[in-house]
């Protein structure tokens, strides 16, 4: 090489160099992904646009929806050795709101992310953990779990005062007056948690059938958890906060629309810590999605993606339901014997719109989830990393790790999902929001909450997947839990239709969905009159 | 007159800088050769050789540049402040690829050497018109020695200490830069057209800034600090940052900031985490080291003939290609990692004993402390119970288990946990200089192991001499406060008791 040439290369190199530095400290660029349910599909059931049937099946038993619940009553049929059924889901992926993703460094979860230790007193869903080695054996009466799936620790940890703390209690010991409310609240707690009614049940069991009927507890349904605490003196801006966030983070509505029943219940069902304070929970990267992926091997050749069920006809012999193909655009008529609905009753309301019933009492909450991929993670204050990260007085929940379950030493890039419910003052109008807004706008919601804690993230962010729910959960509003409108929604219609999902529990989490599968089948067999077509 | 004076003093700054630079680079090499190469002796010696040898082609070429010496001579400057400001770094870089360091670091001094050559010739004959023969040729050779005076004494004074092998080459390079600039500047009226020479120099300057800032060295200057010794080569790999620094004729590993060895006093520690296990094991015939990428465990295992293979799993490539490539560092290792017998995987060591259905005969776990949740998790119960899968009936683990004086906690949280799965387990502890009192543990799944009947012996050990028993006794201050909990992945106690040990320490 000649020298000139040398130094011309070397000239290069350096405004390379230069450019490059710039690009790193400028561009910051990141790859935004905006999904969602398919609530385009959703919608044209509503105006019912769909080919006209060109096909035509016929089935024992037909399965509609893909969610847990669904999935739950596909496993009762199969252990019951029924075969002949088929399983329809709108969408691509099964699991509903414990569906999951991936990408190339983490499975993540679209909804759902765990699932606290059982009540072993629900003894088909022990049963289903111990057939999944969940459950790996018995020890003192209680359940072992397995190690893998129990959330390891580091558990949880808070953002407060400017620093992590382990816990997410926002409990300030040194003040007399917040950790004298936050202990009388434990300890209040922890009474309920034991007590049982005079029908020698509990009075807050989880399901939530299961639960005692005595009409002096009902009585906590008809005002707000808010009210409630106020009854009790519970004033304390921590605790509130903190009841607060347990209330969204499973009904995906605040302690004012919450009713009391329902917040205590939160607290109380859980039998296994009936005197301990340990809280076992089991997760999973993708969340709950691991729960669907057991329970999936009983729809294997049975179950159906992208088929839509539009419109069911309930005859005086058989059910006749037109579903729409989505992947080869057509549609198709299905003759079924008996079928089980396992869809929220803001979708059975356009199947069945003969059916008088106030859908109006069954509110959803919308939800958005970001899924972040981060080359480094952002280095911040006091506790470490763990599997629930949450922001006190944040705009959202937090976020998980995703990897927190890996037995491997920590990886670069990491994968946290941010959760977020919608809890403005109108549920609808948060729904028409999350639908009409900007990507940008989504995108900068999550960030700005996440910048709070971690200000230099976005220099890390290699993507960004932002994830919306319009109906998310089902919120046992104030009178909803033991009103006559969801019991008029459960009933089956004749002996042909059946109805399985966790609005009709009121409140929405695994047990009850694997509760509300396994109800409805046990109760269309058990109907006699299953008559020949 | 007093014009000429300045312009004469300002030469001769020159002449003085250029010489301290010259002989920085020479020292330069020498130190990188000596670190990687050893023998310092004779890589001093060598690299002295050929660069005033490379001098000397220097001179005698530069009677081949007749015109346009100024022009020519900033040029010079310029090429020597690009070669000598990245030599050390291009030398880092190939620090891993052992075989071609030599090759690479004797081409750089060359090149530098005759650059540097030609720059007093071509100097001299720039200036015999302007000054008078004698004072010339008087006052450059002073300053030229009086440069090379001062670089050699702040060469291991101030800047190894404090700027790095890096940084010094770089800063150096940008000097001589400098000098090139400031020449223009000067000789602006004799060199005319001086753009295209500013230019070339302008952008090698930012250039040479631009690596000076992206150097790592800079950027943890604090973190220098920690290191007692002088940071010979410094890596990080995805999983962990691996510095080796020197301190007189002793090499010290640092993985993350903690010390992983020190060749003075090593042999301890590996000695007394292989022989006690091998000496033990009913077969020695497979082996299993699970960390240790070092090599030094694999180096005494592969002592016994009786060994046929040896599989070592160790989650950083980075490292184990750097123990395996590089020859200073082989020769610590005995080439332990390229030996026949050896197969090195280079996985994260949970995963790999959770789907690996071989079973061995001897087990030898050297994880890193548990300062960290996710290095925890490598010490649960739940691990220990997957190792089963590994082992057969009679086979016997050892491991390390941190310090028992500095974490007894976590010494004997270590141990609860091992004897919560194995029946058979033995708490052992040695001094290592370097570490102080170090501690390990025997375990085994076979009730009729005692480690009291030794079946094998290593002659020639430099320390371990088979009295397992007199390893075994621990005084008051090396036993737990209270009674502890076994580590799980759901409550990761040990971490905890690792880290408040800690800190009562620093109290
Ligand atoms: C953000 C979020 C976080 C949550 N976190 C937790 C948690 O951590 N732990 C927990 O226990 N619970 C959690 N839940 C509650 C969760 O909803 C339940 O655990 C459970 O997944 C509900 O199952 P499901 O079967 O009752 O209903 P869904 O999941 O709603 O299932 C209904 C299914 O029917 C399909 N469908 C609808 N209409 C049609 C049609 N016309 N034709 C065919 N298919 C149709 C839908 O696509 C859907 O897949 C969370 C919920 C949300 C929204």
């Amino acid at each position: 090489m000649r020298r000139r040439q040398f130094i011309r290369l070397t000239m290069l190199a350096s405004v390379g160099m230069i450019l490059l530095k710039s690009c790193r400290d400028t561009a910051l660029r990141f790859v935004l992904k905006i999904t969602g349910t398919n609530h385009l599909l959703g919608h044209r059931l509503w105006t019912k646009d769909f080919p006209v049937p060109t096909e035509k099946e016929r089935y024992k038993f037909v399965i509609i929806g893909g969610g847990v619940s669904a999935l739950s009553a596909a496993r009762a049929l199969i252990k019951t050795n029924e075969e002949d059924f088929v399983l329809f889901e709108l969408e691509g992926i099964a699991g509903g709101n414990s569906s999951s993703g991936s990408n190339n460094y983490s499975a993540y979860p679209l909804g759902a992310h765990y699932v606290p230790a059982i009540n072993l007193h629900h003894k088909e869903l022990a049963v289903f953990f111990e057939e999944e080695n969940i459950i790996t054996g018995y020890q003192d009466g209680k359940a072992v779990y397995h190690p893998e799936y129990v959330c390891h620790s580091p558990q949880e940890r808070l953002f407060i005062d400017y620093q992590w703390v382990e816990g997410i209690e926002p409990n300030n010991r040194l003040d007399d007056d917040c950790n004298g409310q936050f202990l009388r609240f434990s300890s209040q707690m922890k009474d309920y948690r034991s007590a049982k009614g005079t029908d020698g049940r509990f009075i807050f069991d989880l399901p939530l059938a299961y639960s005692s009927t005595d009409a002096d507890y009902l009585t906590l349904d008809k005002l707000s958890m808010k009210d409630w605490m106020e009854q009790e003196e519970y004033i304390h801006p921590n605790l509130l906060w903190y009841v607060n966030y347990c209330c969204m983070d499973d009904y995906g509505q605040g302690i004012d629309r919450v009713s009391a029943w329902a917040g205590i219940h939160y607290f109380t069902s859980r039998k296994h810590d009936l005197y301990s304070e340990h809280q076992e929970l089991l997760t999973w990267p993708e969340g709950n999605g691991f729960l669907i992926k057991c329970l999936e091997k009983y729809v294997k050749g049975k179950q159906f993606l992208q088929h839509v069920v539009y419109n069911i006809d309930v005859q005086k012999d058989k059910v006749v339901l037109n579903v729409f193909d989505e992947r080869r655009n057509i549609s198709k008529q299905i003759y079924a014997e008996r079928i089980i609905l396992a869809t929220p009753q803001y979708i059975n309301r356009y199947l069945l719109p003969d059916r008088k019933i106030n859908y109006g009492k069954f509110c959803y909450s919308p939800w958005i989830l970001a899924t972040l991929v981060l080359e480094r993670f952002p280095l911040s204050e006091g506790a470490e990393l763990s599997w629930e990260n949450v922001i006190f007085q944040g705009k959202g929940l937090g976020y998980i790790y995703n990897q927190h379950q890996n037995l491997t030493q920590y990886e670069s890039p990491f994968v946290i999902t941010y959760y977020r419910a919608l809890d403005g003052g109108n549920l609808k109008e948060e729904r028409k929001k999350l639908q009409r807004y900007s990507d940008e706008y989504w995108k900068n919601e999550v960030l700005e909450d996440l910048k709070t804690v971690h200000p230099e993230i976005e220099k890390y962010l290699v993507s960004i997947e932002i994830f919306k729910r319009g109906h998310g959960m089902i919120s046992p509003s104030i009178n909803f839990l033991f009103s006559e409108d969801k019991k008029e929604a459960l009933k089956p219609i004749g002996d042909k239709v059946f109805f399985a999902h966790t609005d009709l529990s009121g409140i929405s989490l695994f047990e009850e969905a694997f509760y509300q599968g396994t109800r409805a089948v046990e109760q269309m067999l058990n109907d006699e009159k299953i008559l020949d077509i | 007159m007093a014009n000429k004076r300045r312009f004469q003093f300002l030469l001769l700054m020159a002449v003085f800088t250029i010489a301290t630079c010259g002989l920085i680079y020479e020292l330069i090499a020498g130190a990188l050769a000596s670190y990687l190469l050893g023998d310092s002796v004779r890589q001093f010696s060598y690299t002295i050789g050929t660069y005033m040898f490379a001098m000397g082609i220097g001179s005698y070429f530069s009677k081949f540049i007749e015109k346009k010496l100024l022009k020519r001579f900033v040029e010079i400057e310029i090429l020597i402040g690009i070669v000598g400001g990245i030599s050390s770094t291009l030398l880092f870089l190939l620090f891993q690829q052992g075989s071609y360091f030599q090759v690479v670091l004797y081409f750089l001094l060359g090149l530098t050497g005759i650059l540097v050559g030609m720059e007093i010739p071509i100097l001299m004959r720039i200036l015999k018109d302007k000054v008078e023969f004698r004072q010339l040729v008087a006052n450059i050779f002073t300053f030229d020695y009086i440069g090379a005076l001062l670089a050699s004494i702040l060469f291991p004074v101030v800047l190894v200490p404090k700027l790095g092998l890096i940084s010094t080459s770089i800063v150096f390079g940008i000097i001589n830069i400098v000098v090139g600039l400031l020449l223009i500047y000067l000789f602006r009226k004799e060199l005319k057209d001086t753009f295209i020479l500013t230019f070339k120099s302008i952008v090698a300057f930012s250039g040479l800034c631009i690596l000076l800032f992206f150097n790592k060295e800079v950027l943890d200057y604090s973190e220098r600090n920690l290191y007692n010794g002088s940071i010979v080569y410094s890596h990080t790999t995805p999983y962990q940052k691996i510095v080796l620094t020197n301190q007189g004729a002793d090499f010290q590993l640092y993985l993350n900031n903690n010390l992983q060895f020190d060749t003075k006093d090593e042999y301890r520690y590996h000695e007394c985490l292989v022989h006690p296990v091998m000496g033990f094991a009913a077969s020695v015939e497979k082996v299993l080291i699970l960390g240790g990428g070092d090599g030094l465990a694999a180096r005494e295992v592969l002592k016994y003939d009786e060994v046929k293979f040896v599989t070592l799993v160790d989650l950083d490539e980075g490292m184990t290609q750097l123990f395996a490539k590089n020859p200073r560092l082989m020769a610590y290792n005995k080439q332990s990692l390229t030996n026949p017998k050896m197969e090195v995987i280079n996985q994260d060591a949970f995963l790999w004993v959770k789907n690996n259905k071989t079973k061995y005969d001897v087990v030898i776990i050297d994880f890193p402390d548990p300062t960290n949740y996710s290095i925890g998790k490598l010490y649960t119960n739940y691990f220990y119970e997957c190792l089963k899968q590994s082992l057969k009936s009679e086979s016997v683990v050892s491991i390390q288990t941190t310090s028992p004086f500095t974490a007894p906690n976590a010494y004997w949280c270590i141990n609860a946990t091992i004897s919560a799965i194995y029946p058979e387990v033995r708490a052992y502890h040695v001094y290592v200089p370097s570490f102080g009192e170090w501690g390990f543990n025997l375990f085994s799944n076979d009730p009729k192991q005692s480690f009291r009947y030794v079946k094998r012996r290593m002659d020639n050990l430099k320390f371990y001499d088979y009295q397992f028993e007199s390893y075994t006794d621990f005084k008051k201050d090396m036993l737990p406060a209270s009674e502890l909990e076994i580590n799980r992945l759901d409550n990761q106690v040990l971490v905890r008791y690792f880290e408040e040990d800690w800190s009562k320490l620093r109290e």
